[in-house]
């Protein structure tokens, strides 16, 4: 299964919807897509992983290089993930305390 | 009892093909359904660690993982690099020859230095290398790391639910954690 990406505007916020398998081969797309937004002025992202079947270690690095770079420009990063086999890899790498988690694209996209 | 050996190129595009294979094997094997994500991540991790340590050290090297049905599942991800933890070679220097394998305090700490630290790129390997091991040490209760002059192994093992061991630590596979 491959990385599937779809970004759009949302209440101020651009929404990256994902899809597939975010591993050693696909991540490198997703971090394309984050460096391209944030090169193109969107420092306010929402990433949405309902449609995330497997994250490993190098998808996290990814999402922890896109927090960074949107912080750079006091941006955030939310995620939207309720899927528990994905959240679980969040909370045993301590992760859950770096990004806010959100049930649902709406809930991310009024928060603050 | 049956053994399949998988031997992939140390490209990133492979290690989905692992993920699978020690899947389908885990099934096979009678591990608990509920734990076959945990197989699924663990040995990618693995996998990644390998194809990450070859892409630096020995990228015409083939990987191999050993999946043994015994009492449950053993998998055993073999790379080529020599020694990694002593000559510096380890992404994540101590990881290797030392009881303290990253826990989730401190992948997160790692997170943390990085996300402070100015012009580092957090994507890079140190971050996913260290989170890689803290996922595998907190997923599988029997994992041994080993460094030898031949090269690495990280061997987990997942008890089937009715073979000894299953729920609690078999003392022949300590943890090294």
């Amino acid at each position: 299964m491959d990385l599937t990406l779809s970004t759009r505007e949302e209440g101020g916020r651009t929404v990256v919807e994902v899809g597939g398998e975010i591993d050693v081969y696909t991540a490198p797309k997703l971090r394309e897509q984050l460096v391209d937004l944030v090169a193109q002025g969107q420092y306010h992202l929402v990433v949405d992983m309902q449609g995330v079947d497997f994250l490993d270690s190098t998808g996290l690095g990814v999402l922890v290089g896109g927090l960074k770079r949107v912080r750079a420009h006091d941006g955030s990063l939310r995620l939207v993930c309720s899927q528990e086999r994905i959240l679980k890899i969040f909370r045993i790498t301590g992760l859950t305390k770096v990004f806010p988690i959100h049930d649902s694209v709406a809930d991310a996209v009024a928060a603050e | 009892m049956a053994t399949v050996r998988l031997t992939f190129a140390a490209v990133p595009a492979q290690v989905r093909t692992a993920r699978l294979v020690a899947v389908a094997m885990a099934r096979h094997a009678g591990v608990a359904e509920a734990e076959l994500d945990d197989v699924r991540l663990a040995v990618g991790q693995a996998a990644v660690r390998a194809v990450q340590l070859h892409q630096v050290h020995c990228p015409g090297a083939a990987i191999t993982v050993l999946l043994e049905d015994t009492d449950g599942l053993v998998v055993t991800v073999l790379d080529r690099v020599p020694d990694a933890a002593a000559s510096g070679m380890e992404p994540f220097p101590g990881a290797l020859s030392t009881s303290d394998l990253p826990s989730a305090v401190a992948s997160s700490a790692i997170v943390a230095g990085a996300l402070a630290a100015p012009g580092v790129t957090p994507e890079a390997v140190t971050v996913s290398a260290a989170v890689g091991l803290a996922v595998i040490t907190e997923l599988v209760e029997q994992v041994e790391v080993s460094d030898t002059p031949e090269g690495g192994s990280v061997r987990m093992r997942w008890p089937a639910p009715s073979a000894p061991g299953a729920g609690r630590r078999d003392p022949r596979h300590a943890p090294t954690r």
